[in-house]
């Protein structure tokens, strides 16, 4: 066997062993070993991923159930399993802190094991399913298992409202995939690729519709998107950053999958239902983060705007695709595999942060002389997740932004001035999240301590900083890193003199170069930190930034004037 | 007079499982009854009849017979539920006698007018009307509901779909108007199961949810001869299924008061919604994707709605796995052991039965009992 073989086995077998550990052993030491073997689980899949990325032939195996299924990993799956792998181990890791903390409770202990077992498992069959079966049961597993664990922590209603929408996404996605296949259940990916070529332009639209309600659900897009913070805001953080890194990121995977791999070539007309969802999950992320005081709220909505912006990216693709601008397409999908792996990371970490430093942002400060390894830490995620530079979703920002704008003369005016306007939103709501991010590192890590806050007054220990520091690293090294990655992945094209000091990503604006963006980066930082006594003072305080932020969502009182009216009009309805 | 006696009877896979699951139930309820509340001695003879009832019925080759033991099957499944509603109005027990009266009538009908060719039509919707407005006693709430309501409807259903074929043959349209029939109904029932459920809050859930079952299996066979297969898996899964459930909805103070019960019954509850690896799953996956092929708006409403159904059957049913955690150091008593080892059990045909479904063995396996409904 391979080291690629091996390593998948170790990712593969490791949660089934944590499933059997947690069902059988006693608790006390189960909930241990659990989260071991996931972190195990996690760790291996990361370097599995990395081989399958970079592999030649893709890894294959037939197994006996799902009537002869052959499971794979391709180059395809393997990025986006790296993803998941990084933050299952992290979570993993995590989890060791959740089972001290919870000693007393063995019967939930034993159940949150049991559960988030089934949850990864489902979600690493997903990536290797080769057919419709294997890839529905996979599915299912993974929502069943985020119900029951939302079940057993949240308030009733949060889980209701979860299980609705999973549901009705099981039922989409179920249903989608027979209509493309024309009901031949068994078939596999590829075969269903070639059925959904021949079906007629009326069920490939139903088929289209429902797979992308399917998905959406899943990854939680405007307006499906509030069951996504509610749960974040009630979960355990490590299952939270489960649900971040691995429940959106197989949705996302699935839903590039079908545009890519197994809906024929589609019309523009199919990219537009995508690119509005995106842009306005990416609106409400941004409103929604300004509009928080929970903080494991505020990260969820910042969070739903990366989803948005990647989902907006897929939407570019799919158009340039149509119009057959396959260049742009290749960079827009890039672009959109970057921001969902690196901010999935980011945004992993950041649950596992929020939940050391308290939900109430009006009762948490100063915390950046009290932890400065967290804090640093809270920076780097913080900063990732809104595409600061020199972090890989800045790049991918960059990418998406020049194509778009290099692409104007390449493409018919009504579409140019969908593309103008989704570039002006997207930059205004960078803005917002700025403005967001900023209240959180003044608020909650700069300033002055306020009232509750000397409940946390002590450096994070070392298990609670292990996974948060590891994440921080893989998001600031991802930055650096992406020529290197890209031309490891095959992505050539997209790269310039990858490997070297002078390495950059190519765009249609020029040559985005890591190297130099790290050093201006760094020597800002270094500059900042050496005249820190002149301007330390002057950073405003929290209520200033609260005063700034009411003064913004004043601005934005159009949008609650017609939430007003469309609740008036639904009650009306009602009666 | 042996060779007559013997001509009435037949043996297949089918009846083999039949026979399985009324054994399980039959197990099950009895050691549930033995050491829980002691049921009156009346309650238990009437149970037998109806388990003979029930058996003669899965293994019987002839309409007589059949007739003979769907009469006895619902006298049997009455008595239960008067027993049962002694408390209750005058109104509700004159309800179940004439549901008890009416079913057996038109069942005796129909089965004399499949001897007559020109009202074979007439003759099927007489004894599917009777059939399946028995399963209204069957599903009622009696101590036994657990054994009566799991094993009567998959053997009288089964028994229907023996007296479909024969209507096929007679009308040799290969099907299609007795499809139809089958279609309409069970999107029919599964609408009254929505209507029920949103609208009118109705809280007998696991009877609407057993009726619901019925009525996607009726719906699985109107979609076509290859329906059959998955309808006869669900027909037998949710029988298994509810049955556990209604073990624990019977005893749900004892079932809180215990992880391991209500992990059980959660399991169960799990599998009845279709969670992946269970029998439900496998059969809803195959079935209502068969539907969609034959019938795509019709399927796809009907699969909405079945979404709509279990997030309000798990509303209502959360009760039973909600609460605080009990302690799991708490010893079992001798009632909680049983019913965790009968639970178990269910879960383990449930999620077992389902995983063999997956293979390619399994399928088979399905396709070859389906087949044997075409031989009476």
């Amino acid at each position: 066997m391979t080291p690629f073989e091996n390593t998948l086995y170790i990712a593969m077998v490791a949660p089934v062993l944590a499933l059997v550990v947690s069902a059988f052993l006693k608790p006390a030491m189960s909930f241990k070993w659990n989260s071991l073997l996931l972190a195990l689980s996690g760790i291996g899949g990361a370097i599995a991923g990395a081989y399958g990325a970079v592999a030649e032939a893709p890894f294959t195996m037939s197994v006996p159930m799902f009537y002869g299924m052959t499971i794979a990993l391709d180059r395809f799956s393997a990025i986006f399993f790296v993803g998941i792998s990084i933050v299952i181990a992290a979570a993993g890791l995590y989890a060791l802190v959740y089972g001290a903390k919870h000693q007393n409770n063995l019967a939930h202990l034993r159940h949150v094991g049991i559960l988030s077992a089934l949850f990864v498992i489902g979600a690493q069959w997903v990536f290797i399913s080769g057919n419709i079966i294997g890839f529905i049961a996979s599915w299912a597993v993974m929502m069943f298992s985020v119900f029951f664990l939302v079940f057993s922590r949240s308030e009733k209603s949060v889980a209701l409202q979860f299980l609705t929408i999973s549901q009705l996404g099981i039922a989409a996605l179920t249903a989608g995939f027979f209509i493309l296949s024309s009901g031949a259940l068994f078939s596999d990916f590829g075969t269903l690729a070639y059925l959904a070529g021949q079906i007629d332009p009326i069920q490939l639209t139903v088929g289209y519709g429902l797979l992308l309600f399917g998905f959406a659900s899943t990854i939680g897009l405007f307006p499906m998107h509030r069951w996504l913070r509610n749960v974040h805001a009630t979960v355990p953080a490590h299952i939270s950053a489960l649900f971040r890194g691995v429940l959106s990121g197989v949705a996302f995977y699935g839903f590039v999958r079908c545009i890519l791999f197994i809906l024929p070539p589609l019309s523009i007309w199919f990219a537009l239902p995508v690119a509005l969802l995106g842009v306005l999950t990416i609106v409400c992320g941004a409103i929604c983060a300004l509009n928080e005081k929970n903080i494991q709220r505020i990260f969820s909505n910042i969070s739903l705007q990366s989803m948005g912006v990647a989902i907006t990216m897929v939407a570019g693709a799919m158009a340039f695709q149509a119009v057959a601008i396959y260049e742009a397409m290749n960079v827009m999908l890039f672009a959109a595999f970057v921001q969902i792996t690196v901010s999935a990371i980011a945004g992993s970490g950041l649950f596992l942060v929020g939940d050391i430093v308290g939900s109430n942002i009006n009762h948490t400060g100063g915390l950046a002389e009290k932890m400065p390894k967290l804090t640093i830490a809270a920076f780097i995620l913080l900063l990732c997740a809104i595409g600061f530079p020199p972090f890989a979703t800045f790049t991918s920002a960059w990418m998406f932004a020049t194509t778009l704008w290099g692409a104007f003369p390449d493409i018919a005016l009504p579409l140019a001035i969908i593309s103008g306007a989704i570039l002006v939103i997207f930059d205004l709501c960078v803005l917002l999240s700025i403005v967001s991010v900023g209240r959180v590192i003044i608020g909650v890590f700069l300033g002055s301590s306020r009232a509750e806050s000397e409940k946390v007054i002590t450096e994070a220990t070392d298990s609670q900083l292990t996974p948060i520091v590891l994440l921080a690293f893989l998001a600031l090294v991802s930055g650096f890193a992406l020529p290197q990655l890209f031309a490891a992945i095959g992505a050539d094209p997209l790269t310039s003199a990858a490997g070297t000091f002078n390495g950059g990503i190519v765009t249609a604006m020029g040559t985005l170069r890591m190297g130099i963006i790290g050093i201006l980066t760094g020597a800002i930082a270094l500059i900042a930190w050496y005249f820190r006594a002149s301007w330390l003072d002057r950073v405003p305080t929290f209520e200033a930034i609260e005063a700034c932020r009411e003064k913004i969502v004043a601005r934005l009182t159009v949008g609650n004037r017609c939430k007003t009216l469309w609740n008036c009009a639904l009650e009306k309805l009602r009666r | 007079m042996l060779n007559a006696f013997l001509s009435v009877w037949h043996v297949d896979i089918l009846v083999w499982c039949q026979l399985v699951l009324i054994g399980i139930l039959a197990v099950g309820t009895l050691a549930l009854t033995i050491n829980g509340a002691r049921a009156h001695r009346s309650e238990l003879s009437v149970t037998f009849a109806g388990l003979v009832a029930v058996v003669a019925a899965a293994f019987t080759n002839n309409i007589a017979v059949l007739a003979l033991t769907f009469a006895l099957a619902v006298l049997a499944a009455t008595c239960l539920a008067l027993h049962a509603q002694r408390a209750a109005d005058e109104k509700a027990r004159k309800a179940i006698l004439a549901l008890c009266i009416g079913s057996v009538g038109l069942f005796t009908i129909g089965a004399a007018l499949l001897f007559t060719s020109q009202y074979i039509q007439w003759a099927f919707i007489v004894v599917a009307v009777a059939t399946l407005s028995s399963f209204g006693i069957f599903f009622m709430k009696t101590r036994f509901t657990s054994f009566v309501g799991g094993a009567a409807p998959v053997v009288f259903f089964i028994a229907l779909l023996r007296v479909k074929q024969i209507t096929d043959g007679a009308m040799a349209d290969d099907g299609v108007w007795t499809n139809n029939f089958f279609l309409g109904f069970g999107a029919l029932i599964i609408l009254m199961a929505v209507v029920k459920l949103v609208f009118k809050k109705k809280r007998q859930l696991l009877s609407i949810s057993s009726v619901q079952h019925i009525g996607l299996v009726a719906f699985m066979i109107g979609a076509g001869p290859a329906g059959t297969i998955p309808a006869i898996i669900h027909l037998v899964g949710q029988a298994v299924a509810h049955s556990g459930l209604w073990y624990s909805t019977q005893s749900s103070a004892v079932v809180q008061s215990n992880t391991t019960l209500k992990y059980l019954s959660g399991a169960l509850f799990a599998s009845l919604l279709g969670a992946p690896f269970s029998v439900l799953f496998v059969s809803e996956l195959i079935g209502v994707g068969y539907a969609l092929q034959a019938h795509l708006i019709l399927a796809l409403l009907v699969f909405f709605a079945l979404a709509i159904i279990n997030v309000y059957l798990i509303r209502g049913v959360i009760t039973l796995t909600a609460g605080s955690e009990p302690s799991e150091s708490t010893p079992m008593t001798r009632h909680q052991k049983i019913l965790a080892g009968v639970l178990a059990v269910h879960v383990a045909i449930m999620f077992g039965a389902g995983t063999y479904l997956l293979t390619q063995q399994g399928i088979q396996f399905a396709v070859t009992a389906a087949e044997n409904i075409a031989s009476l």
